[in-house]
C-alpha cells in the first residue's frame, strides 16, 4: 500500500511497478521545501494539503476508500523511514527502491521454479502436511483483535476447518 | 457449511499473502474485482483482510491473520488458497488440493461428515 500511496502523492506512473529511481527521487525532491535533501513529515503534510492530491482515476472505489482512511505520511514512512527518524533521507529512499525491485525479483523466481508465491526464504515444500500427520501448530492474531489463537488448543476438543486464502 | 457444521467444527479463515496483488507477477483486479497492493506490514494486511471480510460477507466466520513471516502459509503450503480439516486428535484429516482449481468445499464437507461420524 505504501507504494500505491506514493504513486498517489508523488504523481508517479502507477501502471509500472518499476518506477525508475531517478523519477522517485525527483518527485520526493519537489516536496523538500527547505532543500536539505531530507523529506520531513511536516514538509510532506504541508505540500500534500496544499496540492489537494486526488486519487488517480483507475483506482477502484474500494481502494480509494481504503486509502482515504489512512494517514498518507504514516503509510509511506512505515515502509521508507527505516530508522524511524520521522523523515526520509535519500539513502532510505534508495533502500526502499531496492526492496521493491527485489520483491518483484522474488516473484519472477517463484514463477520460474513453479513454486507459486514462494519467496527465497521459504523451504522447498510442495504440498503441505499429509493426511494422518500431526498438524503443524501456529499462533495467530484474529482480525477482531481478541486473544491470540493457538491451533493445538483445539486438540481433544473439536475438529478445526482451515480455509486459507486472500482477497485477490 | 459454516452454518451447518459450525457447532461441531471450529472454522477459521486464515488470511494469507495476496495471490494477485497489483504489484505482483500475476496481478489481477479491476472490472469489479479488487485491486490490492501486496501488504508490507501486518497492519496493512489486517486492513485488506477487513475489507475482504466485509465485501465477501464472511463475517460469521472468525478470521486469523497470518504473520508477515507467512508462518501458517509456509507450514501448510496454503498459497494461493487451500482447505484443511484438522481432526480432534490434532492430525490432518483432510488436505485439499491447491486452489483455485483443486479448491473443493465438497471434499471438505465429506471429510467433516466422516470426522463427525467417528
Amino acid at each position: 500500500m505504501a507504494r500505491r500511496m506514493m504513486s498517489r502523492y508523488f504523481q508517479l506512473d502507477d501502471d509500472d511497478a518499476r518506477v525508475p529511481l531517478a523519477e522517485l527521487q525527483g518527485a520526493i525532491a519537489s516536496y523538500d521545501a527547505n532543500g536539505d535533501g531530507v523529506l520531513q513529515a511536516d514538509e510532506f503534510r504541508a505540500r500534500a494539503e496544499a496540492s489537494k492530491v486526488t486519487a488517480p482515476g483507475d483506482d477502484s472505489r474500494m481502494v480509494q476508500r481504503f486509502m482515504d482512511g489512512m494517514d498518507p505520511w504514516e503509510t509511506i514512512a512505515a515502509a521508507v523511514d527505516a530508522d524511524g527518524s520521522g523523515s526520509m533521507s535519500s539513502q532510505e529512499l534508495v533502500a526502499f527502491h531496492a526492496k521493491m525491485a527485489e520483491g518483484s525479483g522474488a516473484w519472477e523466481l517463484a514463477a520460474m521454479t513453479g513454486g507459486g508465491g514462494a519467496t527465497r526464504a521459504e523451504p522447498e515444500q510442495k504440498s503441505g502436511p499429509a493426511v494422518g500427520s500431526m498438524a503443524p501448530d501456529f499462533i495467530l492474531e484474529p482480525l477482531d483483535g481478541k486473544a491470540l489463537v493457538r491451533l493445538s488448543s483445539f486438540r481433544g476438543e473439536r475438529p478445526v476447518a482451515l480455509v486459507f486464502g486472500s482477497y485477490t | 457449511m459454516w452454518e451447518k457444521y459450525g457447532d461441531d467444527v471450529q472454522f477459521f479463515v486464515v488470511y494469507i499473502k495476496e495471490a494477485h496483488a497489483i504489484d505482483s507477477r500475476s496481478p489481477m483486479g479491476g472490472n469489479g474485482m479488487p485491486i490490492v497492493e501486496d501488504p508490507l506490514s501486518l497492519w496493512e494486511r489486517k486492513g485488506v483482510a477487513e475489507v475482504c471480510m466485509t465485501k465477501l460477507e464472511l463475517e460469521p466466520m472468525p478470521m486469523l491473520i497470518d504473520d508477515m513471516q507467512n508462518t501458517a502459509n509456509n507450514a501448510y503450503h496454503a498459497w494461493p488458497d487451500r482447505l484443511y480439516l484438522i481432526g480432534k486428535d490434532g492430525r490432518v484429516a483432510y488436505h485439499g488440493g491447491p486452489g483455485p482449481f483443486e479448491f473443493s468445499p465438497d471434499e471438505l464437507e465429506e471429510a467433516i461428515q466422516k470426522e463427525a461420524g467417528q
